[in-house]
């Protein structure tokens, strides 16, 4: 075991020492590693060429990133929304938030169904990271989406829905038996096909 | 040095006395800052959910800030308060195998008091108890978003007391242990001598 490092976690198997060292850990260091981790964990999910083992940094899960994502999200998307009613604006916050943790919700239960053995929060956890290049796309159709055309604006939609349903199917495939991989995926594309065109229409 | 001794001998005997007057003084707590940003982010979250429609007119900010008061204060409670307070931690593992068990632990050494566990306890419970009665309110009322809202900050809360209830529990089973050991080896000793 390698007590070095210890500061930034580079493999989580070394969390084991982590936490018996944060007894006396002041409050700013808390806080500290836990946006550290979340950057981390993003920097893994969302970047193919760092994953080589399959999903096994993902078992040190945490809501806390996904929670981020959701309210960006939920505030660029109501933020752009109709502003002739402020109900209309409140309403989009709520429906993005409601969809996506209820949207992760039942695809992690479809991947249990299918017999994925994966523990229900990894799996949320997963997803909700996935949810970050939609962020990006909402933000960048949110600053320049009034003065493009609309075969424009699909560029960035169809690059980053592409993305976050590869970063996420990679993981969801590798979970259910080999023959039930399509019926897994499928809910995935819905789920974040669904989340890019909501933000391209709103 | 005498002196030294004799400041230190004077506070616990003070704590005491001033504990049985008021267990909630805060100022008088091992860690008041604490204790009050576990109070502070509760408070912020009833006030944004109850009034906060009063102040400011645009439903969307009033939605944003609740859900930023929960998150805080879910945040605070598990990983802050709870550790300094109360001396209690409870997480997710893994097993080397790969299989996710839930650990709940308490520290031995660590400085508490009396105000602090009464504090976390009484205000915890008490927000608990607070956001299902709203809920049950909004559920007799039809009122679908605030049931979003006050579910969320119901379930919120409850996690977070029941995670530490499991791990005060560890704690209470931990000092049974450890008076059956010194009891034991108490007997043993009194046995060889």
């Amino acid at each position: 075991m390698d007590y070095t490092n210890q500061k930034q976690p580079q493999n989580y198997s070394q969390m084991e020492d982590l936490k018996t060292l944060d007894l006396e850990e002041s409050v700013s260091e808390t806080i500290m590693r836990d946006l550290r981790m979340i950057a981390y964990k993003l920097k893994y999910v969302l970047i193919p060429k760092e994953q080589e083992d399959n999903g096994k940094e993902l078992r040190n899960w945490d809501l806390w990133g996904p929670l981020i994502f959701c309210l960006a999200l939920a505030m660029t998307l109501s933020f752009k929304a109709d502003s002739t009613t402020s109900s209309s604006k409140s309403d989009v916050f709520a429906i993005i938030f409601v969809l996506i943790w209820v949207g992760a919700f039942v695809v992690t239960l479809n991947a249990q169904l299918l017999g994925g053995k994966v523990s229900f929060f990894q799996s949320v956890c997963l997803l909700g990271y996935c949810v970050f290049p939609i962020n990006i796309e909402a933000i960048i159709i949110a600053f320049v989406g009034s003065y493009l055309p609309f075969v424009v604006k699909l560029i960035p939609v169809i690059i980053c829905f592409a993305w976050s349903a590869y970063s996420s199917v990679g993981f969801m495939a590798s979970l259910v038996p080999p023959h039930k991989k399509k019926l897994a995926v499928y809910p995935v594309f819905l789920f974040y096909l669904f989340l890019s065109w909501f933000s391209l229409i709103v | 040095m005498n002196s030294k001794n004799e400041g230190i001998e004077m506070k616990p005997i003070l704590k005491q006395d001033r504990e049985e007057i008021s267990k909630y003084d805060i100022t008088k707590a091992a860690h008041p800052g604490i204790c009050f940003f576990h109070i502070f982010f509760k408070f912020c979250a009833f006030f944004s959910y109850l009034f906060l429609g009063l102040i400011i007119s645009s439903t969307l900010f009033q939605y944003i800030l609740i859900m930023i008061f929960h998150s805080f204060d879910f945040y605070t409670v598990k990983n802050i308060t709870g550790k300094f307070l109360v001396g209690l931690r409870w997480y997710s593992d893994f097993t080397p195998k790969g299989d996710e068990i839930w650990r709940f632990e308490c520290f031995d050494k660590c400085k508490r008091s009396k105000i602090d566990s009464s504090v976390f306890w009484t205000f915890q419970f008490g927000a608990s108890c607070a956001w299902a009665f709203f809920v049950f309110t909004n559920v007799l009322s039809f009122e679908f978003v605030d049931i979003i809202f006050a579910g969320i900050g119901a379930s919120l809360s409850w996690i977070n007391l029941w995670g530490f209830y499991k791990c005060s529990k560890d704690q209470q089973r931990k000092m049974k242990g450890v008076q059956s050991y010194l009891t034991k080896k108490g007997l043993q000793m009194a046995v060889q001598s």
